[in-house]
C-alpha cells in the first residue's frame, strides 16, 4: 500500500479567496507553481476540487450544536443559546458560500441552488438540491434566529462569530440578491451597535498585520504555530523575497492601479517583485514566511459599502457613507454617487479579499479568462454555465438525488 | 519442472494481487455513521464543537491518497 500525503489550504484559508480573485478583473494566475491557472482561465470541471466537502463538514459540525436540547445540558444555558446562535451564523455562512459557488443564479436560467442540510445525521443520506430561493430563505431564517438568540455580552474575541456578524452577513446576502430594504436594516443594526469603526488612513496598511482592529468584526485566527508555509494565502500572493522563489501565482492586472487616486493610502498595499515586472499584493496578509496573519472575513468597511449601495437603491443618502471610506483613505470625497462609483469603491477597498467576482456576477457583468502572462484567453458573457462551479464527481457518484449543473 | 515453478509463482502472485484488491476498500465510509448521542452533556461541549467548526473555516487540510493497489 502506498500512502501519499499532501497539503492544501481550502475554504477561507486560501482557496475560496484566491479563486474568486483570479476569476475577477483584479488578478490572474501566472502559473508559477501551477496553482489557480485552472480557475483563472475558467477551465474547471467536475474533477476540479473546491469547497464542497469542507462546507458540508462545517454544516455537520454546527448542526450538532444547533440540534442539541439545551435543557439537557449542565452549565450556563444562556451561553449555550449564544453558542447555538454562533453555530447558526456559521450554517448560514456555509449555505451562502455553497450557493454563491454552486448555485445556478448566474448560469443562464437555472433555478437550482444546493442541498440545505440542517441535521448531523438525518434520515435522508441522499439530500436533494433545493432551489436558489429556498436556500436564500433558509439563510435569512438562520440569521434572524441567531441574532435573537445571541447576547453580545458573551462576545469577547473577534476570532469567533459574534452577534453583529449575523447582521453583517445578512446585509452581505441581501446585497448579493438585491434585497435592498433588508440590506438597509441589517447594515443599520451593525452601525447602530457602535461597536466598530472604519480604520483611519494612518493605520490602514499596518492594520493588516494587527489582530482585532476596531474595523474587524470576525477574523480567522492564524499564528506562527500553524506554520502554514507555502500553503498560506500570503504565499500565493507573493514571493517571500523580491526575486522569483516560492509561489506568487496570483498576480495583479496592471490596470487595477488606475482605479485609485494618486494619494490613496490603499496604493501602499501594492508592490512590484521580480525586478519590477510583477505587480502583487504586498500589504494584505503580509507575513509570507509563516502565514501568521489573521484573515478578516467581516470588516466594518464592507458593512458601510453594503449600506451605501442599499441606500442608493432605496433613494437614501449614499454620499455620506461613501465618504466615510474615501475620507479615511485620503481619496477624493464624493459629491454624488452612482452605482458604478460604489462598485469601484468596493473594488478599491476589498481587493484581494475575494469579493470582486461576486460583484461582477450580481451586477450581470461578463468575466475574462486570463492566461498566465496576463493575456486575455476569452471573454465569458453573462450569464454563463461556468459561473456556477460543477458539483464534485464524488458527490454525483455518492448521491443519486444530486443534479449536475448545466455544462458539466 | 522449471516451467512449472514459474507457473506456480505466477499463480501465487495472481492470487495475492487479486485478494489485495477486493472491493471492500472501495465501500464508502460515511462520517455520518458516527453517533453523537450522549456525547454532549455540558455547554462546554458545545463550545468545543464550535471551535472545531471555526477550524474548518481556516485549517490546513491534510489530504491523503491511499493507493492500495495499482490500476
Amino acid at each position: 500500500m502506498l500512502t501519499i500525503y499532501f497539503l492544501g489550504s481550502e475554504y477561507y484559508g486560501r482557496d475560496l479567496i484566491a479563486t474568486n480573485e483570479v476569476r475577477s478583473d483584479n488578478t490572474f494566475s501566472n502559473g508559477n507553481s501551477g496553482r489557480f491557472t485552472t480557475q483563472s482561465q475558467f477551465q474547471y470541471n467536475a474533477n476540479t476540487g473546491f469547497i464542497w466537502e469542507d462546507v458540508y463538514e462545517l454544516l455537520a459540525n454546527v448542526n450538532i450544536i444547533i440540534n442539541t436540547d439545551l435543557s439537557t445540558l449542565e452549565g450556563d444555558l444562556d451561553y449555550g443559546a449564544h453558542i447555538q446562535g454562533q453555530a447558526m451564523v456559521l450554517r448560514a455562512l456555509g449555505h451562502f458560500d455553497l450557493l454563491r459557488t454552486y448555485g445556478q443564479q448566474h448560469a443562464g436560467g437555472g433555478s437550482l441552488g444546493v442541498p440545505i442540510v440542517t441535521t448531523f445525521k438525518g434520515e435522508d443520506l441522499f439530500p436533494s438540491v433545493n432551489s436558489i430561493d429556498e436556500v436564500k430563505q433558509a439563510i435569512y431564517t438562520d440569521l434572524e434566529t441567531a441574532f435573537g438568540m445571541m447576547d453580545s455580552s458573551y462576545d469577547s474575541s473577534k476570532i469567533f462569530v459574534s452577534k453583529y456578524v449575523a447582521k453583517a452577513l445578512e446585509a452581505r446576502v441581501a446585497v448579493y440578491f438585491g434585497d435592498w430594504s433588508r440590506a438597509v436594516s441589517a447594515s443599520e443594526a451593525v452601525i447602530n451597535s457602535g461597536l466598530y469603526s472604519v480604520i483611519g488612513a494612518d493605520a490602514y496598511v499596518s492594520s493588516w498585520a494587527t489582530e482585532g482592529g476596531t474595523n474587524v468584526m470576525f477574523e480567522l485566527a492564524f499564528s506562527t504555530a500553524d506554520n502554514l508555509g507555502p500553503n498560506a494565502l500570503s504565499y500565493i500572493y507573493r514571493y517571500p523575497g523580491d526575486e522569483p522563489g516560492g509561489y506568487g501565482d496570483v498576480q495583479v492586472l496592471p490596470e487595477v492601479l488606475d482605479i485609485y487616486d494618486a494619494g490613496d493610502v490603499r496604493l501602499d498595499i501594492f508592490g512590484y517583485q521580480d525586478g519590477g515586472s510583477a505587480l502583487r499584493n504586498i500589504g494584505k496578509y503580509p507575513d509570507t514566511n509563516n502565514g501568521s496573519d489573521n484573515i478578516p472575513l467581516f470588516r466594518y468597511e464592507e458593512v458601510i459599502l453594503n449600506y451605501a449601495e442599499a441606500l442608493l437603491e432605496t433613494g437614501g443618502d449614499a454620499v455620506t457613507q461613501m465618504n466615510l471610506i474615501a475620507n479615511n483613505r485620503n481619496a477624493t470625497p464624493y459629491t454624488s454617487v452612482t452605482k458604478g462609483d460604489i462598485l469601484n469603491e468596493r473594488r478599491r477597498e476589498l481587493i484581494f479579499e475575494g469579493f470582486r467576482f461576486d460583484d461582477l456576477m450580481r451586477t450581470g457583468q461578463s468575466a475574462v479568462a486570463v492566461g498566465s502572462v496576463g493575456n486575455t484567453v476569452s471573454t465569458l458573457s453573462y450569464p454563463n454555465n461556468l459561473f456556477a462551479w460543477s458539483i464534485p464527481l464524488s458527490e454525483m457518484n455518492a448521491n443519486s438525488n444530486m443534479v449536475q449543473n448545466d455544462g458539466y | 519442472m522449471k516451467i512449472n515453478k514459474y507457473i506456480m509463482l505466477f499463480a501465487a502472485s495472481a492470487v495475492l494481487l487479486a485478494s489485495s484488491c477486493t472491493t471492500e476498500d472501495l465501500d464508502p465510509t460515511l462520517a455520518q455513521s458516527k453517533s453523537v448521542d450522549g456525547s454532549v452533556t455540558r455547554v462546554d461541549n458545545l463550545y468545543s464543537i464550535l471551535k472545531g467548526a471555526h477550524n474548518i473555516l481556516s485549517r490546513l487540510r491534510i489530504l491523503r491518497e491511499r493507493l492500495d493497489c495499482d490500476q
